[in-house]
């Protein structure tokens, strides 16, 4: 599915396309990876960088991030889009340690005995919190890698205390205002697809990222479209009192144009594995259902405080209550209750809801409520300093990558392959090192770059580098 | 009305008989029936009136429901008592000859993957009978003597079922105890595992969605070709154990009903009769974790290695491979053979456009030029010859996803373009 997704956005659009069609194909002889030339690698973004020298002459500044007996790992900026390059040892030839990321580093190393003279004032018991917010759309400013990212460096900083913070809407949302169109949240249950790596790293690498997993808290401000499944991976969940999960619901209108079997097994397989995020969370699997399914009705009563779920109109004589309708006619969500989350053709949950039905433990408004709630009072240390770089650095990143793109398709469009032979392999080897750089672009940013930058795949990419060498061998003096 | 027993409970109570007579040393809940049975286990869950009942013996675990009516007494920690035996049994039905354990007495086990989910999970290209038959001599040169196939596929081509099925059922569970562990096991992958009578899942897990379409139209399968899917499963209902009902509600829209007996036996029916609904109809059945286990379709709910030896009644147990970041179960040779076949299909998979490219740009390149200049352009398109080649080598069912014929065609038309190759050089 991923493939296709990838497909159909490279098929949807394509700023490329007009550079293929005006392809002369042609060849040259590249060095291998990491390859970044010196006029980029100039721009890096610290004033008195880190500077490696390789054996083949290229050059590279920026901060060495980690050192071990065979690698060197570096963060380099290349026309304002950082990227972390790694450089196996026997290709260096020297390296040369710059005074801004001597500062940087010690301000790294000083870093833990600030927190840890912070720690000391508040006890030796404080609570280690990190807290992440992820902010915008999912899928674009909700990634796997800035997940990953903040999840290691919360397991550097010896987090206890995790508070994940969603603000985030439907990825379909992003791309209704790409197309200029109302962007509407309430229902795209096929976003679950989106949530495979996410999940397991939330499942299963957070084991082992950390010595000891630390407690985990979601706290939801908006978490539509596929982030509402991330919160149910923990047993934890506040939410802002103008908090809202949900935005999936239309699983039982999607596969038209399929025999009706065909398509209740596609609901049967997806509603499940859906469900089993819930159960996996110690969450009752039926919300699911109500979240997925417009055209189900759906009723609760609470006995003891729980909620007892059935599909069905409620009965009264039951203490029964609507949980969602069948959207039908009159039953049909107006556009302001969708617009606000209140509508019930589907359970989009807000605070009040979410915390009946026993979802959320609680409603916070600030970030101090939460942690009151947690029990972790004012006796906390953040360990959190670099989270907002890593998490709102990342959507930064990838805006500058989508711009450079688009510089990247142009100048690759104006390249001229003409004049003697000689200008014509240059000019074939600046198209394939503009290629070779929208590669390591595309590859960072996989998924979740802008489809209606109209971006082919790498390996798309890869058979025009091709045909351009190609091009250069059948060339002749 | 269609009602059948299946083959796996009457064992489940044969057991039950045989072991109920001895207690175990972790027993701690014991229960006497209205007919004076009194049997000691763990009770592991209660609903609806019936309890769900595990009974072990020697590292074996069988679990049975009893309903209310049965029931006389239930005593809960009750303390206890000596285990009459050591050592995990195995099937010895399922052996030709008895294996020797581990240097500590406890059985070693390994676990490899069927489909590596996120877009790796394909049955017939990533998940392949063949793939999982080149390891069979690791396995047994590590001395498996549990193999666990942890499944995590959303289907892929029916012609692969009935090789996985037959490799299952006459090359594995002769040699080791097959034990299906369900990540997510959608269509083709829930066909395979239904040869495995011991199917566990993990709390996240999925198990159904078994109707058969054409990918291009999204039109069901339907006349002969669906007969023939509805009796492949029939038989390998019968390999697992299962009742036809169980993936008949799978495969096609029909419902599903069961009811416990006063044995806590499951009958399955293909109606609405049972006591209680499983799949109502109007859908195609999926069981969750939750539901399989309430049926007792699976045999019990592990997300990780030790809660999956547990569940399957193993008081000891080795695990074959090592810890690895981003698995939830350690690495056998086996197991990191079977991750490198499924990088290579989909490095293959991915660099597919670009081998065939390859190979007939140069090889139009070449034609055009004088013979003198050939060289390097057949030298190319030789390469990437060789890339389709090995691709189909690595995956021989590559030759009819991508050529549309079988392996013997696709060695044809290769022979043929070598020879097309030579001559033009």
């Amino acid at each position: 599915m991923k493939t296709e997704q990838k497909k159909r956005r490279w098929l949807g659009s394509g700023l490329l396309r007009g550079a293929i069609a005006s392809l002369v194909v042609g060849a040259a002889v590249l060095t291998g990876v990491p390859v970044v030339s010196q006029q980029a690698s100039a721009a890096v973004m610290l004033s008195t960088p880190d500077h490696i020298i390789l054996r083949d002459s290229r050059e590279f500044k920026g901060e060495i991030l980690e050192e071990t007996d065979s690698q060197i790992k570096m963060r380099v900026s290349v026309h304002g889009i950082q990227t972390v390059m790694t450089f196996e040892k026997r290709e260096v030839l020297s390296v040369k340690r710059g005074e801004g990321a001597g500062q940087a580093q010690q301000a790294q190393e000083r870093r833990p005995e600030r927190a840890e003279a912070r720690r000391a004032d508040r006890g030796a018991d404080a609570a280690r919190v990190y807290v992440a917010e992820f902010k915008g759309h999912f899928g674009r400013d909700m990634a796997a890698t800035p997940m990953r990212e903040a999840l290691e460096d919360a397991a550097r900083q010896r987090a206890d205390l995790l508070v994940i913070t969603l603000d985030l809407r439907s990825y379909f949302a992003f791309i209704q205002e790409q197309r200029r169109e109302q962007g509407q949240d309430e229902g795209h249950f096929s976003e679950m697809q989106m949530t495979d790596d996410i999940l397991h790293l939330l499942r299963v690498d957070m084991q082992q990222i950390f010595d000891t997993p630390p407690r985990v808290v979601f706290w939801v401000k908006q978490a539509l479209g596929g982030s509402c499944f991330l919160p149910l991976t923990s047993r934890e969940i506040y939410f802002h009192p103008s908090g809202r999960m949900g935005g999936v619901g239309n699983l039982d209108l999607l596969f038209g144009g399929m025999d009706e079997v065909v398509r209740q097994k596609l609901i049967s397989a997806n509603i499940e594995i859906a469900k089993g995020i819930a159960i996996a969370g110690g969450y009752p699997p039926e919300i699911i259902e109500a979240m997925a399914m417009r055209r189900q009705v759906w009723s609760y009563r609470l006995e003891g405080g729980r909620p007892v779920f059935r599909q069905g109109w409620p009965d009264a004589g039951r203490g029964e209550i609507l949980l969602t309708d069948d959207g039908r006619g009159e039953n049909a969500d107006t556009i302001e209750q969708i617009v606000r989350g209140e509508g019930n053709d589907t359970l989009t949950m807000t605070a009040d809801l979410a915390l009946t039905l026993g979802i959320s433990r609680g409603t916070v408004r600030t970030l101090e409520d939460l942690l009151l709630e947690l029990g972790v009072g004012r006796n906390f240390t953040r360990v959190d300093d670099r989270a907002e770089r890593i998490v709102a650095g990342w959507s930064r990143d990838l805006v500058n990558a989508e711009r450079r793109l688009r510089q990247l398709f142009r100048e690759f469009q104006e390249i001229q392959v003409q004049g003697d032979y000689n200008e014509r392999t240059r000019a074939r080897g600046r198209q394939i090192r503009t290629l070779e750089e929208i590669q390591r672009l595309v590859r960072r940013f996989d998924g979740s770059i802008n489809p209606f930058l109209g971006v082919p795949p790498v390996e798309e990419i890869q058979r025009i580098i091709e045909r351009i060498r190609l091009e250069q061998m059948a060339d002749r003096r | 009305m269609t009602i059948r027993m299946t083959k796996l409970l009457s064992l489940l109570v044969a057991a039950l008989l045989s072991v109920s007579l001895t207690a175990a040393s972790w027993a701690n809940d014991r229960v006497t029936l209205t007919d004076g049975t009194v049997v000691e286990g763990t009770i592991k869950q209660e609903l609806d009136g019936y309890i769900w009942f595990e009974i072990r013996k020697g590292g074996i675990v069988n679990e049975v429901i009893y309903r209310a009516s049965q029931i006389q007494k239930i005593e809960r920690n009750v303390g206890a008592q000596a285990d009459d035996t050591q050592q995990t049994q195995r099937r010895p039905e399922r052996r030709d000859q008895p294996r020797e354990a581990g240097a500590t007495g406890a059985p070693r086990a390994a676990v490899i993957t069927l489909g590596g989910g996120s877009g790796k999970d394909m049955v017939g290209l990533y998940m392949t009978a063949e793939s999982v038959r080149r390891v069979i001599p690791q396995l047994e040169e590590d001395g498996v003597e549990i193999l666990v196939l942890r499944i995590n596929s959303g289907g892929g081509a029916l012609l692969e079922i009935q090789r996985l099925s037959d490799l299952i059922e006459e090359e594995l569970k002769p040699k080791f105890r097959v034990v299906a562990w369900i990540d997510s096991a959608i269509s083709a992958a829930a066909m395979t595992a239904h040869t495995v009578e011991e199917i566990y899942f993990m709390t996240t897990g999925a198990y159904g969605a078994c109707t058969g379409f054409y990918g291009a139209s999204g039109k069901a399968i339907t006349d002969r070709v669906l007969e023939e899917a509805l009796y492949l499963m029939e038989r390998i209902s019968d390999r697992g154990g299962y009742d036809h009902a169980i993936m008949r509600a799978m495969q096609i829209d029909v419902p599903l009903s069961a009811s416990f007996d006063e044995h806590g036996r499951v009958t399955w029916y293909q109606d609405h009769s049972g006591d209680h609904i499983v799949n109502p109809g109007g859908r195609v059945l999926t069981f969750n974790s939750q539901t399989a286990k309430r049926f007792g379709f699976s045999k019990g709910t592990a997300d990780n290695v030790d809660e999956l030896a547990k569940a399957m009644g193993l008081t000891e147990v080795i695990w074959i491979g090592e810890q690895e970041r981003g698995f939830g179960y350690p690495i056998s040779r086996a197991e990191r053979e079977i991750l490198r076949f499924r990088d290579r299909v989909e490095r293959d998979e991915r660099n597919l456009n670009n081998y065939v490219d390859r190979f007939q740009t140069s090889l139009a390149v070449a034609q055009n030029r004088p013979r003198e200049e050939r060289g390097p352009f057949l030298n190319r398109a030789r390469e990437a010859l060789r890339q389709i080649g090995s691709m189909v080598r690595n995956n021989p069912n590559f030759a009819l996803f991508v050529f549309g014929t079988d392996e013997d065609g696709f060695w044809e038309w290769y022979r043929e373009q070598e020879e097309m190759i030579r001559r033009l050089g």
